[in-house]
């Protein structure tokens, strides 16, 4: 199973760990949520959204299997509070592993507007060949058109940062998007985000609120073209959720999420 | 990138210790949004790169409304002939006691006003709006560098340092209330070259206000009637201001001080107004960079001002031209305007372009007419010339507003094959085009609803004779749709549709197996979205889409770029702008590139051409004061999967072109 990861390595790696996606709302929304970032996993997608947590939130999330796969699981767990986040996260088993430690502080620049900046630090180590460090700089903007309309954008590694001693530059990608909640219980977004060694992705996503504790999300995106779909319930300061997406070759993946809100 | 650094700490330490009292400079926003607005809906590689200085010293001597003439108004870009002559109009009924009695004249919409607030006063307010001094001084300091070494240094083809520097001091000392004293001079040196002082210009201005006299010993321009005879260096003719652009503002004699090192006259200009009329005359000998050939001729004139190689310091001021020129302009109602001027030229070698069985080539001189008569709803104007080879030159156009929401314009040209002006740039399909040129354009725009503005332009032309990209006989049509939708008071979406089709010459094999001649079409096609939301009076949000598509007909070939960009322009504190950009782009070539406008340093414009992969980003910082303004800039460009950017000795090895750009300014 090992050497089956290992071969599937490269595809997983080209689909890129963004597409894996981080908290059940985000992926359950095809990962447009850069117009949300509303949960502690905004210092990954958007750091402006940091600037809207006046409480503390904790989140953690397991993707025990990435296509069936053990060994590609990633772990996750984030912080968000007063404006600032932190992040640390691991992918992947023995022979391939990638650690990221990330933190970003989120602040507004006007009445409707919130600029934001992660600093991640991403350890690669394969087995037999040693690890290499990297530091990458992300930026994010948030803004509230209105009280329905939310927009979005994020630029990853702005630095054009590399990793290795041959300077393999690490992906760059840039994404634009927007919220609209016509209703207070619904809400759709849309995005566009290009990673400049791929075809352009559009993703879309609609979230219902049924029950004032329950959520559910249904989200489709392109290239390659996946759905997604995803619930969560909060009991308390305590939310759970689920989230899972299906890839047209590799099949599905899940996630599951707790989070906890400070009061 | 350390002493870079220090330079920038250094910069801005010493703007803090130059500086006096802060105070908010309102009208800044306002000013880049203007020249924004002209300069990006340029989709061509030539842009009006004087544009920025023109408005920069239109807006430090601002035109008082109630003494300007039509002609004067009309030199502020959102005012078109008609506009002009209204405010002329309503002045006569009353005069104006504040600038925001604009807003009264017939047909001044808000957004024309806010454009044009800047560029005009009224005398009773100056008193509190400008300091009357009688001293000014006026410094300018900027240096750029290019972070990675292009090969032209490795390996010595470049001579100079990789610094590109510019330094331009202006000293005005008004003697009594008539008379006025200017001087001026700049030295600039381009990445490349070896002294700071590679290029060198310099002015003395002698100004008699009371009566409208000026002498110019040093280097000046002339810009007169349509452009056809007499024009600065650059100028475009169509762009997003459909209906003002048509007919060109001329200034008249100015004196220079700007950075191309060739579009300029040197030696001594004047000129007076003698009743209605104003008279003006010059000689100028100047150097000129010119490539020989073996036999001496001039084959072509250096325009591109760089002297970085062996090769390319042979050209420089190789030859030399004397002009002897002179205007006159008859002005004796604002209704109607009639100028008439024409100059001589002789150069040291012969010019291959004025070579023909009658003329070595050596000499060359233009005549030209031309004449304005403009009225409340409608304005009329034309230019022709004659050069000294019986060719002809026309360009005539009327501009109406029927109604008040309503502009439209039509401009007919027709530049006979062979017609050669040295010296002017008038309205056609490319900048400094002229020659081999017929062509109509029409444009419209139209205020449909309050919420809701539409401007479009048509412009068809043939050129009968080779020109480039075309050995045969060529046309092109251009086509530019925009509507501009004010979705609430913070938030503007505009959309905008250019198709422009143009002949080129293709070779094609016939059935010998021969390569044959043939005209095929180029179709390009560019489609843009904007989102421009203004949350605070402090921040502007914009974020863009643009898509082109190009299809070569004769090779049934074609390919698609697009470009994405997100722009952020905030004022954090009251002295303290930046201005932020992240842009992707993607196409197939250099032929589906896309021209994107940077906010640069002040004084200067930027239009990069993006193709390939790849992401740029940009971040510019000003930091403004009374007397001081210091601004820094750095932008990258980072272009996925090539292991160079450029060619030749430009050529950068990896992926990465990036740069830095300082700049200081004093005004006291």
């Amino acid at each position: 199973m090992k050497i089956l990861a290992f071969i599937l390595l490269p595809t997983v790696l080209a689909l890129g760990s963004e597409n894996n996606g981080r908290g059940t709302k985000a992926v359950s929304l095809a990962n447009a949520f850069v117009a949300i970032a509303d949960n502690p996993w905004s210092v990954s997608y958007n750091p402006a959204g940091l600037s809207q947590f006046t409480s503390i939130r904790l989140a953690g999330f397991v993707v025990p299997q990435q296509f069936g796969l053990t060994e590609l699981k990633t772990s996750a767990l984030a912080f968000a509070g007063g404006g600032i986040g932190i992040t640390i996260e691991q992918f992947g088993f023995n022979l391939y592993r990638e650690t990221l430690l990330g933190a970003g502080c989120g602040f507004t620049v006007g009445p409707d507007v919130a600029l934001g900046a992660t600093m991640n630090v991403q350890s690669t180590s394969i087995e037999g060949y040693g690890n290499a460090m990297s530091l990458t700089l992300d930026v994010g903007l948030l803004g509230r058109i209105s009280d329905k309309v939310s927009i979005g954008f994020a630029f990853k590694n702005v630095t054009g940062s590399t990793i290795g001693e041959i300077g393999e530059r690490l992906p760059q990608v840039l994404s634009l998007g927007g919220c609209y909640r016509p209703l207070e219980d619904f809400l759709i977004v849309g995005e566009i985000e290009k990673d400049i060694r791929f075809p352009t992705v559009l993703k879309a996503g609609i979230e219902q609120r049924i029950l004032d504790i329950f959520n559910v999300r249904v989200g489709l995106s392109n290239n390659p073209d996946k759905v997604s779909a995803g619930i969560s319930f909060s009991l308390s300061v305590v939310e759970f959720g689920y989230a899972g997406y299906s890839h047209p070759d590799l099949g599905w993946t899940h996630q599951i999420e707790v989070s906890v809100r400070g009061e | 990138m350390t002493r870079i650094s220090c330079l920038v700490v250094a910069s801005f330490a010493v703007a803090q210790l130059l500086a006096g009292q802060g105070k908010p400079d309102t009208s800044r926003n306002r000013f880049d949004r203007l020249l924004e607005s002209l300069l990006e809906n340029d989709f061509e590689e030539t842009h009006e790169s004087e544009l920025p200085n023109i408005l920069q010293e239109l807006r430090d001597q601002p035109i008082d409304l109630n003494v300007a003439s039509v002609h004067e108004l009309n030199l502020i870009p959102c005012i078109d002939p008609v506009l002009a002559y209204r405010i002329v109009l309503h002045r006569d009924r009353q005069h104006f006691r504040s600038v925001d009695d604009l807003l009264s004249v017939e047909g001044m919409d808000m957004e024309t006003f806010l454009r044009a607030r800047d560029f005009v006063f009224v005398r009773s307010e100056a008193a509190t709006r400008r300091t009357e001094n009688p001293f000014s001084l006026q410094v300018r300091a900027r240096t750029v560098r290019d972070l990675q070494t292009r090969r032209g240094y490795r390996d010595g083809t470049y001579e100079g340092s990789p610094y590109r520097t510019f330094t331009r001091a202006i000293v005005r000392q008004r003697l009594s209330g008539r008379f006025l004293v200017e001087a001026g001079g700049l030295a600039e040196k381009d990445a490349g070259e070896i002294g700071i002082t590679d290029f060198s210009s310099g002015f003395i201005r002698l100004e008699d206000t009371d009566s409208k006299t000026q002498v110019i010993l040093g280097d000046f321009i002339v810009e007169s009637g349509q452009g056809l005879v007499f024009w600065r260096p650059s100028g475009i003719s169509k762009g997003s201001e459909v209906i003002a652009s048509v007919t060109k503002n001329p200034r008249g004699l100015v004196r220079y001080s700007s950075t191309d090192e060739n579009g300029f006259l040197r030696g001594i200009a004047a000129g007076t107004a003698v009743g209605p009329a104003r008279i003006m005359a010059f000689y100028s000998a100047k150097r000129i960079n010119a490539t020989l050939d073996e036999q001496g001729i001039i084959s072509s004139f250096n325009t591109s001002g760089l002297f970085r190689t062996t090769s390319e310091h042979k050209s420089r001021q190789s030859s030399e031209e004397i002009v002897r020129g002179m205007e006159v302009n008859y002005c004796p109602s604002p209704r109607w305007r009639l100028g008439l001027r024409g100059y001589t030229s002789g150069f040291r070698h012969p010019v291959e372009l004025l070579r023909n069985g009658e003329s070595d080539g050596r000499n060359a001189s233009l005549a030209g007419l031309d004449a304005s008569l403009t009225t409340g709803s409608m304005s009329i104007f034309g230019e022709g010339a004659i050069d000294h080879a019986s060719s002809f030159a026309g360009v005539g156009g009327i501009i109406v507003q029927p109604v008040t929401d309503l502009q439209a314009a039509i401009v007919v040209r027709s530049y006979s094959r062979t017609f050669t002006s040295l010296h002017g740039n008038g309205f056609g399909s490319t900048a400094g085009g002229m020659g081999n040129e017929q062509g109509i354009y029409g444009s419209v725009k139209a205020s449909l609803l309050d919420w809701l503005t539409f401007s479009a332009y048509y412009d068809m032309c043939k050129h009968p004779d080779v020109r480039e990209f075309s050995d045969l006989a060529s046309g092109e049509n251009d086509f530019l749709a925009s509507a501009r939708l004010q979705a609430s008071k913070r938030l503007n979406l505009e959309f905008l549709c250019k198709l422009k089709s143009r002949s080129i010459t293709t070779y094609v094999p016939d059935q010998y197996s021969r390569t044959d001649k043939a005209i095929g079409i180029r179709q390009q096609a560019n489609y843009r979205a904007t989102l421009e939301w203004f949350p605070s009076p402090d921040i502007r949000w914009r974020s863009r889409i643009e898509m082109t598509e190009v299809n070569f007909s004769s090779t049934q070939t074609g390919e698609r770029g697009y470009l994405a960009y997100q722009d952020l322009r905030w004022k954090p504190w009251r002295n303290v702008s930046i201005d932020m950009r992240g842009i992707v782009f993607e196409s197939g070539s250099y032929d589906t590139r896309m021209y994107e406008y940077e906010s640069e340093l002040q004084g200067t414009s930027s239009v990069p051409a993006l193709f390939g992969r790849g992401i740029r980003l940009y971040v510019l910082v000003r930091y403004g004061m009374t007397r001081v303004e210091c601004s820094a800039k750095y932008s990258s460009t980072i272009k996925h999967g090539t292991l160079s950017i450029g060619s030749e000795a430009n050529e950068i090895r990896g992926d990465l072109d990036n740069q830095v750009s300082i700049q200081l300014d004093y005004k006291l």
